[in-house]
């Protein structure tokens, strides 16, 4: 959910597990190693549906890309166990749906006092 | 509520509990039929309230807001010109209660003085309406109405919002939403739960 403009969003298919990674604040070569180690599929396409789908998140101002260095989380995320090919599902490519009819009624509070540059859920005033 | 210019009005007060003398204003009017609840939680006063009525159409007005004198007035109208309307709304305007001042007065900001009021206190809804929806959420602590309002588009029920205020919108330091940041933990929820009755449905 995005409190600074009503809109809400839904990540399905391989879409949550990429949202999953990116939560533990993954690199992108992490997550496409994931991606590659838990489907069978074309890699090729993965990165590149990765790649768009970063950037459409990005663009709806709910995640912001950093440079690897300064992150330096690679050694924190859990890798993942590699599965043998039999093991692994049929790719499905990431869903990522955009909702705004709930607009009016989310943006009626006047709760949302979050600073502009940090957005939710860093509320103003609050450590 | 008692200033409408509507006469015939069934007048429910829900006691949730209160600690400002509601009781002793209440008495002094015959025609209000008042409830008192020890059980905290406004999901159940709502129902409690809706399970009681016996009107035809159901408002609801917090304890903060105020209705416009020709507030059911006009909603009426609209439902007697089309009859296949289930709920009508109509524009609210917010102010600072004027008890405010210093640095509170200066954190609360009203972004737009008016605005759509898709709230529960500038609702007018027929009750067999309401009723394919079914009551509020009493696990919803602040996102009650979201969540009612999500399941009633999803029952495509027919709405219509007029351009008129027809809601005065109190903002002080106690409105729920602003005190308390859990409601966006419920907001999520209501989102989540929404958005899984609609892929089970396309699925189906």
């Amino acid at each position: 959910m995005n409190l600074g403009n009503g809109n809400y969003y839904s990540l399905t298919q391989s879409a949550a597990v990429i949202w999953e990674s990116i939560q533990q604040h993954a690199t992108l070569e992490h997550i496409q190693d994931r991606l590659h180690m838990q489907y069978s599929g074309d890699t090729g396409v993965m990165n590149k549906d990765l790649t768009d789908l970063i950037q459409a998140l990005e663009a709806e101002h709910l995640i912001r890309c950093q440079a690897a260095s300064k992150v330096g989380s690679q050694d924190d995320a859990p890798v993942a166990e590699e599965l043998s090919a039999h093991e692994r599902e049929a790719y499905q490519p990431p869903l990522f749906e955009r909702f705004t009819d709930m607009e009016d009624l989310l943006l009626l509070d006047p709760v949302h006092e979050a600073e502009d540059d940090k957005g939710w859920p860093h509320a103003k005033g609050s450590p | 509520m008692l200033d409408q210019n509507h006469a015939a009005l069934e007048l429910l007060v829900i006691d949730n509990a209160s600690t400002d003398g509601t009781a002793e204003i209440v008495r002094g009017f015959s025609s209000i039929r008042y409830f008192y609840l020890e059980e905290k939680g406004l999901a159940n006063a709502l129902n409690h309230g809706v399970e009681r009525s016996q009107d035809a159409f159901l408002g609801f007005l917090d304890a903060d807001d105020l209705w416009i004198q020709n507030k059911l007035a006009t909603q009426l109208e609209r439902f007697a010109a089309n009859p296949s309307l289930d709920m009508v709304f109509g524009h609210i305007e917010q102010f600072l209660s004027p008890e405010l001042e210093g640095p509170v007065k200066q954190r609360l900001r009203i972004r737009r003085k008016e605005l759509p009021g898709y709230v529960k206190s500038s609702m007018l809804i027929r009750k067999e309406s309401f009723w394919r929806v079914g009551l509020f959420d009493k696990s919803m602590e602040f996102a009650d109405f979201i969540d009612w309002y999500m399941r009633a588009q999803e029952e495509n029920l027919q709405e219509l919002m007029l351009p008129d205020v027809l809601t005065l919108r109190r903002i002080h330091e106690t409105n729920m939403g602003y005190t308390e940041r859990n409601q966006r933990i419920d907001y999520a929820r209501v989102h989540k739960r929404s958005l899984d009755r609609r892929r089970r449905l396309s699925k189906t």
